[in-house]
C-alpha cells in the first residue's frame, strides 16, 4: 500500500512522538508492516521511546549521503522498523532536510505504512516532513495555543498541496476550559481521527528504567485502546467497541444529567 | 441564589439549543478568519495575485526563455526580461543549476521549469519545496487554460 503519514502539530510537547510510536505498534498489531522515521532532526527522541540506545547510523548520516537508509533501519518492538535521528548537533547543522523527500520515495513501497514524526514548528524541517508524506495527521491538545498552532500547520500543508487526513485530540481530561473535540473539528474543518485521554500510564511509560510505549507498558489501558482506535480508523477497519476510548456510559436520569453537564 | 439559578438555566438552555461557549475560542478568532485561498480564476493576473497570497511571496514573474513575460505581479515588465537574461547568463557559466538565489533587496529566486523562467521575490526562508509547490500550482493552471 505504501501510505506515508506525517504526524504534525505545530506546537511542541503535544505528543507527536508518543503518537508515532504507539500508532506504529497498533498498526503492527493489525499485521501491517510499519516504518517509523524520526524527522525531528534537531530534538530527536523517538529512538529512546522505542528502546533504541545510541544507534550508530542515523537519519543524519542518510541525509548527509554517507549511509544508506537500509543501514539506518533498526528493529523495534512488535515488528516495527525504525530510522532514528541522531543526537549530534554538528551533524544537525550540516544536514539538508529537503533530501528526506527522495529518501522516503526510495523506501516507502516496502511498507504498508511509513509514519514520519515531524518536528515542532512550521520551518523548513517540518515542510520537508510534510512534503515527504502522502497524508498528514494533525495532533493537538484541547487548548487554544495548541489548536492555533495546529491551524497554522494546516495552512502550511495547504500551501504545499498536501492532504490533511484529520485531527487527533491528545491529553483530553475533560476539565473546565478545554476545547471540545467537536469544536476543534469545526475550527480546523477536519474530521476527528480519535481522542487520546490524558492518562497517568502514558506519563509513567516515560519514567520506567527502560522507556516503553504505553501499548507495551499498559496494553489494556484506555490510552492504549485510544491508539488502537486511531490505527483502525487509518486502516479503514470497523471500529471495535473495545477500542473506543470512552469510559463506561451511565444510563438513565443520572446518565442524562452527566451528559448534560459533561465538558466533552 | 438567583445568580446560581440563572447560571444553571443558561447552561441547560445552551446545551439543549446546542449553543457553544465561545469564550475559549475568542483568542483564535483572528487566526480562524483565514480561509483556504480559492485559486480558481479565468484571468492569469488575478490567479498570480492569489498565488502570491497563498504561497506568501512578494512577487511572481514568469517568462519564456527569451524573456517574454507570460504573467507577472510586477507592473514593471522589464523585471521579467531581466530575470530571463540573468538566468541565461548564470546558466551559461554554471550548467544545470536547479535553482538560483540572489540576495538583492530581499531574496530573488530564479527557477527554470518546463521552458519557463520563474522569478520569485520572497523572504529568505522560502524553501525549495515551497518553490516547487508554487510552480506546480502555476503549471497546473497554465495547462488548464490552454
Amino acid at each position: 500500500m505504501g501510505e506515508v503519514i506525517a504526524i504534525v502539530s505545530g506546537k511542541g510537547g503535544v505528543g507527536k512522538t508518543t503518537l508515532t510510536a504507539n500508532l506504529g505498534i497498533a498498526l503492527c498489531e493489525l499485521n501491517k508492516t510499519v516504518l517509523l522515521i524520526d524527522a525531528d532532526i534537531a530534538m530527536s527522541n523517538l529512538s529512546l521511546l522505542v528502546g533504541l540506545e545510541n544507534p550508530p547510523i542515523t537519519l543524519h548520516d542518510v541525509l548527509l549521503g554517507s549511509s544508506s537508509s537500509q543501514d539506518a533501519t533498526y528493529d523495534g518492538p512488535n515488528g516495527l522498523k525504525i530510522i532514528p535521528s541522531g543526537l549530534s548537533i554538528s551533524n544537525y547543522q550540516r544536514v539538508d532536510s529537503e533530501r528526506l523527500v527522495s529518501i522516503v520515495k526510495s523506501i516507502y513501497k516496502e511498507y504498508d505504512y511509513v509514519l514520519i514524526d515531524a518536528p515542532a514548528g512550521i520551518d523548513k524541517n517540518v515542510i520537508s516532513a510534510m512534503s515527504a508524506s502522502t497524508q498528514i495527521l494533525l495532533i493537538t491538545e484541547p487548548t487554544a495555543p495548541s489548536v492555533a498552532d495546529a491551524f497554522k500547520a494546516k495552512i502550511v500543508a495547504e500551501r504545499l498541496n498536501q492532504r490533511v487526513l484529520g485531527v487527533i485530540v491528545n491529553k483530553v481530561s475533560s476539565v473546565k476550559g478545554e476545547i471540545t473535540e467537536k469544536e476543534i473539528m469545526k475550527m480546523l474543518e477536519l474530521p476527528s481521527y480519535g481522542k487520546i485521554p490524558y492518562a497517568e500510564d502514558v506519563r509513567t511509560s516515560f519514567l520506567l528504567k527502560k522507556i516503553k510505549p504505553v501499548l507495551i507498558h499498559a496494553p489494556s489501558s484506555p490510552s492504549s485502546n485510544a491508539f488502537r482506535y486511531v490505527a483502525r480508523k487509518i486502516t479503514g477497519l470497523d471500529i471495535d467497541t473495545n477500542t473506543k476510548t470512552n469510559t463506561k456510559k451511565r444510563k438513565g436520569f443520572f446518565g442524562f444529567l452527566k451528559k448534560l453537564f459533561s465538558k466533552k | 441564589m438567583f445568580r446560581g439559578l440563572t447560571k444553571l438555566l443558561t447552561k441547560v438552555s445552551s446545551k439543549i439549543l446546542n449553543i457553544e461557549d465561545k469564550t475559549k475560542t475568542t483568542s483564535l478568532d483572528n487566526l480562524l478568519e483565514y480561509k483556504t485561498i480559492n485559486l480558481s480564476s479565468k484571468d492569469l493576473d488575478d490567479f498570480l495575485h492569489k498565488l502570491r497570497i497563498k504561497h506568501i511571496v512578494n512577487h511572481i514573474i514568469v517568462t519564456d526563455l527569451d524573456g517574454i513575460v507570460i504573467g507577472s505581479t510586477e507592473k514593471d515588465l522589464k523585471e521579467g526580461f531581466k530575470s530571463a537574461a540573468m538566468y541565461n547568463y548564470i546558466n551559461s557559466e554554471m550548467k544545470d543549476l536547479s535553482i538560483i538565489l540572489i540576495e538583492s533587496k530581499g531574496w530573488q529566486i530564479i527557477f527554470k521549469n518546463n521552458n519557463k523562467v520563474y522569478f520569485i521575490k520572497a523572504n529568505d526562508n522560502l524553501s525549495k519545496i515551497e518553490v516547487h509547490a508554487l510552480v506546480d500550482d502555476l503549471e497546473n493552471y497554465l495547462k488548464f487554460i490552454k
